[in-house]
């Protein structure tokens, strides 16, 4: 299985390396024939990956979870099932370095999400990137190796490695092929995010070096320093400085209020490709982050900061997000605004500090990336057939553009989470968590799932019905608007496939993410606490149950 | 032991000098015969002094592989590993630097660039190989009094004269600085030998108060600071930079730096009676300045480097913020607890010099002889006119910046985890102002970058195909990729140096 993993991590890689090398000989149309290839090929290596995984570790022979990897001590909260460790660089009796990649059930579906979201990028770059493609295309695929890098790294600097390497791309992303303030957009995205992980990686290593001074042996490696820290826990003051210290970068990341200045202009500016990674996937980084470090390293300061600190501002994120969203002209900046919104129901999720929450949180990661990586595809095509994004300047494009009007009404359902469909699944989920946390959250958190809908459904209204209203410019250079090509249809209906699966049965999903959440939320809740369990259970199976009725 | 005896021993420990001290009599020999009496020099005669620098170097390199490593003793040198650590940095670098001044000279006088060239790199390795003080400043002039003639003869224009003369003058005064330090050092102990110095500190310590010593080491590090570029000694740099060539300010951005590091490493555990610098840390009031110094050099280098438009300010600057963080792992000593802060600074000190040298010839790579690339605006659109340079020289000011996926961040991992790692308030200041210092630092290498990617080119610039500053350009950079893959060898190298019993 680590075969594969590195296979779907090289190949990317190299055909980045490739585009690069024959960056000259390589004219438009061959680049994104290569690149098309590429990301296809790891897409088919990391679904390979998702299957063998379920087939082996989740369900071995019908016969419940397979134990992890040999060298992890069971003690931990982070427990791949697949590893792979090589020496890196050994500085000192206690200050070891590895290549530890690894595996499990929240890395291997994020890994799928990642690719997946890669393939549609290229397509909707098709026509779009008309200058330098193959450069552009290798920012793509180097984006990607990062990503995957990140979800597979069980070291703590390689993790951080992997984590600002992926600033490199997008931001030659961004400053190159972006809109017209893209320069002032990539370097505001750009020092932004360095000066908030810079923060998290002197507050890691902080752990790492006490933790060596403690007399661990290996501190930098994530399993072993969250079974040490589980038996040997950091003082209480401490864990909280840490744990701020850590968030920092995170917090900008995710975004959370008010950290989150940097993400609508990097999006507006962004070409689609861009966005679509940069909402679909690396906006996660931050909440992934959360999850695997900040909540099995510091789970005092999480329980004490946790809901009063990164909650409220979660919930100030909803709100002020939605209302964000809602005042836009500019589709593109609603999107972007109401990924603020979604993320903050990422975060309530997660910092509910239980099973049902955590659960939600993961599941809204991957329908986040899902259905605004969807949206954010619609919106360029339009802005590729309108050279506009501003709702004053379009309307009634359901008579026009029928199928792209109908996959927006679609994922537009699943973005504000319609029963049946994702979205639904992972707000329920993290909302129910923290109702179990804090009802008043809980509550104000509800509201969001309501203003979701006005301001997407006000904006499909405004731009797909009513009386047809195009730009003058729109047929003056000769080309007829037509509805979706095939190539965009490619782009966008697995997304909306896997919108409608994950809304089916969402049990597939969760038994493959359930016992790694279940080690992390086990910190956090009485082991033998059957009711949680049960209540999950219960959950899944009366959302399966629903949604097998009200689908068909 | 018969003197001549003795003279033969000791030539043995410096074979890797001696093979680089006769190829440099020989160029300075042969060189002005192969030129016409107008100066006219055969075209092409620069390949061959290049090749033979070359073949210098390679039977140097060679030599260095066979040299005995020996224990200290009362003789004049002592090839330790530290030695062995040193003379590998300055052969390799040596290598690259020929490579960079390969086009950067003209016929006419390539002979006297090259001899001056091998001369500063056995004047490196003899600041590390001597044990006597006399020996160091020996070394310390043999960098010098090169460094002059290599400044001046690349180019002869009021720019180079200008900062020929500033460079000569500080650079006077600053061995002036070191001169007297030492001779304090000589005043107080009666002796130049190194170890004989050290067993009478440290039979001496005891009973003494050796007060006379925190001014003779103040004076040492304030005469070395003038080389490592550390604020407030910086100020020749910009305009030295500014004014040579691209070739001579690869040299100047490293080969100064490896020498002020090695004779502070040789120097000063000396002063406070330690043979070597095994279990070495800075204590007291020269702690205090070295950290000063350290914290100073960071952030003015990397202030004033943020409003140039200069290119080669703005690298001269840079270089002077290098030498700080370098500081910081000089600051941190030895400490027993966790990673060695002179480990870690000989770690970056390699990776230092591989990137800079890759940086400076992709530039000299970039412009042509008469016309190198003087200005931020010289490098837009380097992208699209000479792709493969910009993506090179890309890499390499990511990895000064210090960022995945490059050896220059592991370089900086390992001085910010030596600094925390000592566990002392101090040593915390200090790392967080060296991460402070990165974010500061990566605005300007982003803008760098930028402009070579999204700028449209206003400056016709000519090009000239500069075959040997292009390969050194691209051996840098894909080390500078490799070494952040596998830098356990280089750091083991830096461990190594340090083993000394």
């Amino acid at each position: 299985m680590i075969a594969l993993l590195f296979i779907s991590l090289l190949i990317p890689a190299a055909t980045a390396l490739l585009l690069m090398l024959f960056r000259t000989s390589l004219n438009q149309s061959s680049a994104r024939w290569v690149a098309c290839c590429g990301s296809i090929a790891a897409l088919l290596f990391s679904v390979l990956l998702l299957v063998q995984y379920r087939v082996q570790v989740v369900d071995p022979f019908g016969s419940g979870v397979m134990p992890v990897a040999s060298s992890v001590d069971p003690a931990s909260a982070i427990q791949p099932r697949v590893e792979y460790r090589q020496p890196w660089l050994k500085t000192g009796e206690r200050m070891q370095l590895e290549m530890y990649f690894g595996l499990d059930g929240i890395s291997v579906t994020m890994i799928a999400l990642t690719t997946l979201l890669t393939v549609c990028s290229v397509l909707i770059s098709w026509e779009a990137i008309q200058d330098r493609a193959s450069e552009f295309y290798a920012a793509v695929l180097i984006l990607e190796t990062g990503l995957i890098g990140v979800f597979c790294a069980f070291d703590l600097v390689l993790f951080y490695v992997f984590f600002e390497m992926t600033l490199i791309p997008l931001f030659f992303m961004i400053a190159i092929w972006g809109g017209p303030e893209r320069k002032w957009a990539a370097i505001k995205f750009f020092l932004y995010t360095l000066a908030g992980s810079l923060v998290t990686l002197s507050g890691l290593i902080y752990v790492v070096v006490h933790t060596s001074h403690e007399g661990l042996t290996n501190p930098t490696s994530l399993p072993a320093l969250s079974a040490w820290l589980a038996t040997h826990p950091l003082p209480e003051s401490m864990q909280m400085t840490l744990f701020l210290a850590v968030a920092a970068g995170f917090l900008i990341k995710v975004p959370v209020f008010p950290f989150h200045t940097w993400l609508p202009l990097a999006h507006v500016e962004a070409p689609t490709a861009g966005s679509v990674l940069l909402a679909g996937v690396l906006l996660k980084l931050g909440s992934y982050g959360f999850l695997r470090i900040c909540l099995p390293l510091f789970p005092a300061a999480c329980l004490e900061l946790g809901l009063p600190i990164i909650g409220l501002l979660s919930v100030i994120g909803i709100i002020y997000g939605s209302l964000c969203a809602l005042a836009q002209r500019d589709i593109k900046k609603l999107v972007a605004y109401s990924s603020v919104a979604h993320l903050g129901f990422c975060m309530l999720g997660l910092f509910a500090l239980n099973t049902e929450g955590i659960t939600g949180s993961v599941l809204q990661m991957i329908n986040h990336g899902l259905s605004t990586g969807a949206l954010f595809i619609i919106v360029g095509m339009i802005y590729e057939r309108y050279h506009t994004r501003m709702m004053d300047d379009l309307g009634g494009l359901a008579s026009k553009l029928p199928m792209i009007a109908c996959s927006m009404v679609f994922i537009s359902m699943s973005s504000i989470g319609l029963p049946g469909l994702n979205g639904f699944i992972g707000e329920f989920l993290s909302l129910a968590g923290m109702f179990k946390a804090n009802p008043l959250y809980g509550v104000l958190g509800t509201t969001g799932v309501v203003l979701g809908a006005w301001y997407l459904l006000t904006a499909v209204q405004r731009v797909f019905f009513g009386t047809l209203k195009e730009p003058h410019h729109a047929g003056h250079d000769a080309v007829e608007i037509t509805d979706m090509n095939p190539r965009e249809f490619l782009a966008l209906a697995p997304l909306i496939v896997m919108c409608l699966w994950i809304g089916v049965r969402p049990a597939g999903l969760i038994a493959i993410i359930e016992p790694d959440i279940k080690a992390v939320a086990g910190l956090f809740e009485n082991q033998d606490d059957s009711p949680t369990e049960a209540f999950v259970q219960n959950t899944t199976n009366i959302l399966n149950h629903n949604a097998q009725i009200s689908i068909p | 032991m018969p003197p001549y005896q003795a003279i033969n021993q000791a030539a043995g420990l410096i074979i890797p000098e001696i093979i680089l001290l006769a190829t440099v009599c020989v160029m300075f020999l042969a060189g002005p015969f192969l030129v016409s009496e107008t100066g006219k020099a055969p075209a092409g005669l620069r390949h061959r002094w290049g090749i033979l620098s070359l073949l210098a170097l390679g039977a140097a390199m060679f030599a260095w592989t066979k040299a005995p490593i020996l224990e200290a003793g009362a003789g004049p040198f002592r090839p330790d590993e530290f030695v062995w650590f040193v003379r590998g940095v300055s052969l390799v670098c040596g290598m690259l630097l020929t490579l960079v001044l390969w086009d950067q000279i003209d016929d006419g006088h390539a002979a006297e660039a090259h001899a001056c060239l091998l001369a500063i790199l056995a004047g490196v390795n003899f600041v590390a190989l001597s044990n006597d003080l006399v020996g160091i400043f020996l070394g310390l002039e043999l960098v010098s009094i090169p460094t002059y003639i290599l400044l001046f003869l690349a180019r002869r224009d009021w720019m180079t004269h200008e900062a020929t003369i500033k460079y000569f003058l500080l650079s006077i005064f600053s061995s002036a600085f070191v001169l007297y330090g030492l001779s304090w050092v000589f005043g107080i102990a009666g002796t130049t030998n190194l170890t004989a110095i050290t067993e009478k500190i440290s039979a001496a310590s005891a009973t003494t108060n050796l007060g006379m010593f925190r001014l003779a080491m103040v004076l040492i590090i304030g005469g070395l600071s003038f080389r490592l570029t550390a604020v407030p000694f910086h100020f020749y740099a910009p305009d030295v930079f500014q004014g040579v060539t691209p070739s001579s300010a690869a040299m100047l951005s490293f080969v100064p730096k490896v020498v002020g590091f090695t004779a502070l490493l040789r120097l000063l555990p000396v002063c406070f009676g330690e043979a070597n610098f095994t279990d070495w840390m800075p204590v007291g009031a020269v702690r205090v300045v070295l950290m000063v110094l350290a914290i100073l050099t960071m952030f003015v280098g990397n202030l004033l480097a943020l409003r140039q438009t200069s290119l080669m300010r703005l690298l001269a600057y840079s270089s002077i913020a290098h030498a700080g963080y370098m500081l910081v792992g000089l600051t941190v000593g030895n400490s027993s607890a966790g990673t060695s802060g002179v480990a870690a600074l000989l770690f970056y000190l390699a990776m230092y010099g591989i990137m800079t040298i890759g940086l400076f010839a992709l530039i000299s790579a970039a412009g042509t002889f008469t016309r190198p690339l003087r200005s931020l605006a010289d490098l837009s659109g380097l992208s699209k006119s000479q792709p493969a340079i910009a993506l090179m020289m890309a890499v390499c000011l990511i990895g000064l910046s210090g960022l995945p996926p490059t050896g220059g961040f592991l370089a900086k991992l390992n001085l910010f985890l030596a600094a925390w790692s000592e566990g002392t308030t101090d040593g915390r200041i200090l790392a967080i102002t060296l991460a402070v210092n990165a974010v500061i630092a990566a605005t300007y290498y982003l803008r760098l970058i930028s402009v070579m990617y999204f700028e449209q080119s206003t400056v016709v610039l000519e090009t000239s195909r500069q075959p040997a500053a292009w390969i050194a350009g691209c051996l840098c950079a894909i080390a500078t990729l490799a070494l952040f893959l596998m830098p356990q060898p280089l750091w083991n190298a830096a461990v190594h140096a340090l083993s000394h019993s």
